[in-house]
């Protein structure tokens, strides 16, 4: 099992480190949703190194981890930097990040020690995550099952689907942490079809939903923290964590333009110096 | 061999479902990691099963994609999963679901679907089963089971949770009588009808599902005609026995494939494949079906299958009509 030091420092040069493999990994890769998966970088540093998700990279498939779904798996660049720097599988895989016959594609599958299933068709982590909590539920089982949800990924129907099942049978260890970040794939999301209130939504389908800033440690590991207190029988616990879409790259940031495009010639240098300069052995 | 039925209405007679959900409720009583889930379908026999399981019998309401999305979390997880609801709309409405969720991991979940065929025909195009065979086929790791009476519905439940990969039972909603019984061996997955075993016979007629009971009729009529052949019956569609088909096909001068299924997604071409490779010498392949279009309005089996030529007087007559050398 895994125990790190919580402290703020830290989870601060594990987020910039995440961020500096996503880019460095889209890089080699050519190719790679950098901007979304900046969004959900410091949400995927406070799970996987704030001792919230109870996982083993030397067992990956071990009975009693908590299971956690990258829903929105085209962000799965976020979820290669952890799993590879916490031992789930060598670093050496991101420099073949999409390349024929590697190990990791632009959406994340089931072969990936340390991916459940396979995401990037939006819409099915939820319901999948639900299954699980159900099967915890049924079994007294003591793991909880995380499940991160694009905000655009909140207009399929499946989503709303799963949070009424979710609701009504009570999955209480099931958290569903949207990434709010207020953008689909080319615009903002209130512009075409507007979600508003997120928390809203769930609540009226029977969750407890609160709202955190997603760059903020001290909220994301206070709520993660007290998520881990909830008991099989109670309601669901949804997470709204307001985001910014290509957090930490000034460019990036906020913008409908970037969400699979790739930095070219200056912006790769720029790009670098806000996440602390050109790697010199990454 | 499997004596040839006649008089089928003066047999007992028994409902799918009722076959279906016996078998299920002996798994869920004996294995208390097996669950069943319906988009708000009911049957008596999972009321019988939700008395003494009822946490393990969930209705997850009229939500298809979640309702396999949950399937495949719950098989993740220790479980095998039971899905039942009707086929069209659990296939279509969740066919993503179906390949994603559930058969890119190869999960032990599976379906039930009934309404296969025409069983729903005066329902219209919604709840047709007549397309999902081609769909269902191009997954791997999935297994298609198309019984035509109780006994093989309940072997294909019984099947598939011994397999424990994704698989898919079309059953139907008729009262039939039985007729395969614990002498027949299902494992070949194509069932053969002959009146003598060890006899040259000309042709065959070959189907599956609901169509079987019509092939056999043909083939009386044809034997009265004096013209002897087989009936096989496909029980398991995917994964197919080919070298079986092969073998009882290879020296025969015709093969009319029956099925109620649109002409794209029909076995006719599939069994084309496998047939008309090792039999050269064959004069008639001949595949009867529902055509290329939807089915608007009402259309109750027995009218479908004489609008379509699926009857066994149709089935007999294409070979009648046209004698072999």
């Amino acid at each position: 099992m895994i125990h790190l030091d919580i402290n703020f420092e830290f989870l601060n040069k594990k987020a910039l480190q995440i961020r500096r493999t996503v880019l460095q990994t889209a890089i080699w890769g050519g190719k790679g949703h950098i901007p979304p998966a900046f969004s959900w970088a410091d949400i995927a540093t406070a799970l996987f190194y704030g001792n919230i998700l109870q996982i083993n990279p030397q067992n990956p498939k071990w009975i009693d981890r908590d299971r956690f779904i990258l829903s929105k798996g085209h962000a799965c660049l976020s979820l290669y930097a952890a799993l590879s720097d916490l031992g789930f599988f060598s670093r050496e895989e991101l420099k073949f990040f999409a390349g024929n016959g590697s190990l990791l594609p632009g959406h994340p599958d089931a072969e990936i020690p340390g991916v459940e299933v396979c995401s990037g068709s939006l819409g099915h982590g939820l319901s999948v995550g639900a299954g699980m909590a159900t099967s915890a539920k049924l079994g007294g089982l003591p793991w909880f099952t995380y499940v991160v949800l694009g905000d655009g990924e909140c207009h399929e129907g499946s989503i709303w689907e799963a949070a009424m099942y979710s609701g009504h049978q009570k999955l209480g260890r099931l958290i569903a942490i949207v990434d709010r970040n207020m953008l689909g794939a080319t615009d903002f999301t209130e512009n075409y079809a507007s979600l508003g209130s997120i928390a809203a939504r769930f609540e009226a389908f029977g969750w407890e939903a609160v709202e955190v800033d997603g760059h903020n440690f001290h909220e994301l590991i206070q709520v993660l923290r007290e998520s881990r207190k909830r008991s099989l029988g109670e309601r669901p616990l949804c997470i709204v964590a307001k985001t910014t879409k290509g957090k930490g790259v000034d460019f990036m940031e906020n913008s409908k333009y970037w969400h699979h495009q790739m930095p070219k010639g200056d912006q790769i240098d720029l790009a670098w110096e806000m996440l602390g300069g050109v790697p010199k052995n990454d | 061999m499997i004596e040839l039925v006649k008089d089928m209405l003066e047999k007992q007679c028994f409902d799918f479902r009722d076959a279906v959900f016996n078998t299920v409720e002996a798994i869920i009583e004996k294995d208390q990691n097996a669950v069943i889930l319906t988009n708000d379908m009911g049957a008596m026999g999972l009321d019988k099963i939700s008395k003494f399981a009822p946490n393990r019998v969930i209705n997850v309401g009229i939500t298809e994609q979640n309702m396999v999305g949950v399937a495949a979390g719950l098989a993740l997880s220790g479980k095998t999963v039971f899905v039942y609801g009707i086929l069209s709309h659990v296939v279509f409405r969740a066919l993503e679901q179906i390949k994603l969720d559930v058969c890119v991991q190869n999960l032990p979940v599976i379906f039930i679907g009934v309404g296969s065929g025409l069983a729903y025909g005066v329902d219209g195009p919604t709840h047709q089963g007549v397309e999902d065979i081609a769909v269902l086929r191009a997954l791997p790791n999935m297994t298609i089971f198309n019984p035509c009476d109780v006994y093989s519905a309940s072997y294909s439940i019984n099947k598939s949770y011994e397999k424990q990969s994704p698989c898919f039972i079309r059953i139907d909603k008729e009262n039939l009588p039985q007729l395969y019984s614990s002498q027949d061996d299902l494992n070949s997955g194509l069932l053969v009808h002959s009146v003598d075993e060890g006899g040259v016979k000309s042709g065959a007629i070959i189907s599956s599902g609901m169509l079987v009971w019509s092939a056999l009729k043909a083939k009386e009529i044809l034997l009265n005609a004096g013209i002897d052949c087989s009936v096989i019956d496909i029980l398991c569609i995917k994964p197919l026995n080919i070298n079986l088909l092969q073998e009882l096909t290879k020296n025969l001068a015709w093969v009319i494939v029956v099925e109620e299924a649109m002409s794209p997604s029909c076995l006719g071409e599939l069994m084309a494949r496998h047939i008309l490779i090792k039999n050269k010498n064959i004069q008639q392949y001949v595949t009867l079906n529902l055509g290329d279009s939807y089915l608007l309005g009402s259309a109750k089996r027995e009218w479908a299958w004489e609008k379509f030529g699926l009857t066994a007087d149709a089935i007999a007559k294409v070979i009648l009509e046209r004698p072999m050398n």
